[in-house]
């Protein structure tokens, strides 16, 4: 009876003891709950930033142009180094600095200095033990990750793919015209880490939208073609060396640019001194464009039909005085048929046209050729160029914007617009993207042509084609054939406008060229302009047109375009050593 | 079965008493615990090893996008360009020396 009842009694105190037990526990679990969660979060979860790397850029083959890594950057916090001289020691070994340099960041009173941004992953491993091993672990000396954005061509379409700065924000070029979409939207992640701070990998709670995610961008560029076109290039420019020089390929009928190549290119230690060395020529600077501009005038005249191909025009020999102002002609010119006009680039007879197709006619055709407006292309900082209305236009305005005074083009422009005579008379819209990918290589945007407008109708556009020929055949462009294709072309050699006097510079030229091969459908439009070349050769003609030859020999070989068989060529090129 | 020890007599046979059942079902609660804690500490240990796995396959990730843009460096045009001018000896053919021809059925892609 006894042994029953001392039983009961402790099995009162263990039901009690368990019942106090869950009591509190439901009070902690239930009643508290929130407080202690909230309490336990506090401690062990936090928010960061997920590391996303920056999306890479391609070209139209799907070779890569742009793309980034995961790296290291070396950091230094002086107020936690023990031993200055073996830290400075090790850094200027692993990270080949000068001991100078380290010394003063070392001895720097700011908590925090960078030694050196984004290194190489041969100095990461190198720096490694000295960081993270607890036998040789260096106090102060600090490895912080960051991405790094990598051009394994060099310099290859500098201009097209711009630079990022030093916290992956594009800074030109696509880089960063399409910033957003290359970076992503930043994504956090809430993170729990146990008393060691270790992240506990199941309690990861990220907020991640695919939209967010960087995208991977395809351009129209094909890299081979961008590096004929800058090895030509500079093989040009290191025999006439010049201030300046662009050039693009264009492909006329979708608007496609295969190259774009501007020089120089710049160090980045000199763009960071001069930013706008970032700027892209070929899209952000208008200049007078000078003769190139006469097949515009030509084309006009021959759609208003105030002109036609047999006619003969009276070029004055040589100087023409209309409205008070004299127009002179390189050569003295007597009566010449309209292919002849064009054949010996005579400003005389170009401005006879534009005079009878009259100033809001020749405006109209300049705008619909899309001079004057922004051509829409993904790039930053695009110049619409510069043109004024007819009713600003000076009595001598028309007859000197017809050959391409008094009115300001950019590169793109002209290439957009040669593109538009080459495809049959439609303007296109230029395109540099040709698909937007996401991380997995689905396709979530894809290029397709725009056509803007018809400008000039096909019948008109065949003629402007043999005129075109003919100045390569037999005109001022015959440095611009390229044997084995029937090719079309204008030269151009603009005077640029002192700024000092205001007028019409003896020595400052801009030679160009504008053509587009092989006829009758070209494949390709290539535009090239020279700025301030030195020296007294500095025309269109003998300087740019051999230029358009070579590059255009170059791509017909690259895109495997049969030459005529009649006209393979017999004489072999010259060798060339590039540096 | 009984056994005596200390005084108190306990009846092992299960479920004989109250007492017997309440140290069974305090027994298995604790022993519930015990496991849940367990697992608890092997989920989060095998998350450190997926972290470190993951680390590892970040690392080797990095180092396999770093031979890429080794690649791509190399085989950049003026490299081969380059190369084969000077270690190969190579010349530019000239124009007559490239013979074109078109396949049938091919797609021209440029």
């Amino acid at each position: 009876m006894l042994n029953k009842s001392k039983n009961i009694t402790i099995l009162c105190l263990l039901l009690f003891g368990f019942f106090i037990i869950v009591l509190r526990l439901v009070t902690l679990q239930f009643l508290q709950h929130n407080y202690y969660l909230a309490c336990a979060n506090r401690q062990s979860q936090y928010i960061t930033k997920k590391e996303i790397l920056r999306g890479s850029v391609f070209d139209r083959t799907g070779s890569v142009l742009a793309l980034s890594i995961k790296t290291y950057s070396c950091a230094v916090r002086p107020a936690l180094v023990e031993d200055a001289e073996q830290t400075i020691k090790v850094i200027v070994k692993c990270l080949h600095m000068p001991e100078k340099e380290v010394r003063e960041k070392i001895c720097s009173t700011r908590p925090f200095i960078w030694i050196k941004r984004k290194l190489d992953p041969e100095e990461v491993e190198l720096l490694t033990p000295y960081v993270f091993s607890k036998e040789t672990k260096l106090a102060g000396l600090d490895l912080v990750k960051e991405n790094k954005r990598f051009y394994p061509n060099n310099n290859l379409a500098w201009h097209v793919l711009g630079k990022v700065g030093e916290d992956n924000q594009g800074l030109s070029g696509i880089e960063r015209s399409l910033d957003t979409l290359l970076n992503g939207q930043p994504v956090e992640e809430i993170k729990t880490r146990d008393r060691l701070g270790r992240d506990i990998i199941d309690k990861v709670n990220t907020v991640t939208h695919n939209d967010s995610m960087p995208k991977n961008l395809y351009l129209t560029i094909n890299k081979r073609i961008q590096y004929i076109v800058e090895r030509e290039l500079e093989i040009t420019l290191s025999k006439h060396p010049a201030k300046q020089g662009v050039v693009i390929v264009q492909k006329p009928d979708t608007g496609e640019i295969l190259a774009l190549a501007c020089r120089p290119t710049y160090t980045d230690e000199e763009w960071r001194e001069t930013p706008k060395y970032l700027n892209n020529p070929a899209i952000s600077e208008a200049y007078e464009p000078g003769s190139v501009f006469k097949a515009f005038t030509l084309s006009a005249g021959l759609e208003e039909r105030v002109v036609s191909l047999s006619e003969k025009i009276f070029c004055e020999n040589g100087a023409y005085k209309v409205f008070g102002r004299i127009i002179t002609d390189h050569d003295r010119q007597g009566m010449l048929t309209v292919p002849q006009v064009m054949q010996y680039s005579s400003n005389i007879g170009t401005a006879k046209i534009a005079l009878r197709l009259g100033k809001e006619k020749l405006y109209q055709y300049i705008c619909a050729f899309g001079f004057a407006s922004p051509t829409g292309i993904n790039l930053p900082a695009e110049s619409r160029g510069m043109l004024n209305s007819p009713r600003q236009w000076s009595l001598d305005s028309l007859p000197t914007i017809c050959f391409g005074q008094e009115i300001g083009v950019t590169t793109l422009q002209l290439a957009d617009a040669y593109s538009a005579i080459a495809n049959g008379g439609y303007l296109m819209e230029p395109q540099i993207v040709k698909e937007v990918r996401d991380e997995t290589g689905k396709v979530i945007w894809q290029f397709s042509p725009v056509r803007v407008r018809r400008v000039i109708s096909e019948e008109v556009i065949r003629s402007v084609h043999d005129v075109l020929e003919s100045v390569i055949d037999k005109g001022t462009g015959i440095k611009a054939k390229v044997v084995g294709y029937r090719t079309a072309g204008k030269t151009g050699t603009a005077q640029k406008i002192d700024k000092v006097t205001g007028k019409y510079s003896d020595t400052k030229h801009i030679a160009t060229f504008c053509g587009f091969l092989p006829l009758p459908n070209p494949a390709v439009t290539i535009v090239i302009a020279l700025d301030e070349i030195e020296g007294d050769d500095y025309w269109g003609g003998s300087v740019a047109a051999p230029l358009f030859s070579r590059i255009g020999q170059g791509i017909m070989e690259e895109l495997s375009i049969i030459p005529k068989k009649e006209e393979v060529p017999v004489k072999e090129l010259k060798y060339v050593k590039v540096n | 079965m009984r056994r005596r020890k200390k005084g108190i007599e306990i009846e092992l046979k299960f479920p004989r008493t109250v007492l017997g059942k309440s140290i069974y079902m305090v027994a298995g609660v604790l022993l519930f615990f015990v496991l849940y804690v367990w697992q608890q500490i092997e989920v989060v240990q095998v998350g450190h090893h997926i972290n470190d796995i993951r680390e590892r396959i970040q690392y080797w990730h990095n180092q396999n996008q770093y031979l890429q843009v080794k690649i791509n460096e190399n085989s950049a045009p003026q490299i081969i360009e380059k190369k084969a001018k000077l270690v190969l000896g190579m010349i530019y053919p000239a124009p007559r020396n490239i013979k074109m021809f078109s396949l049938k059925g091919t797609v021209e892609n440029y």
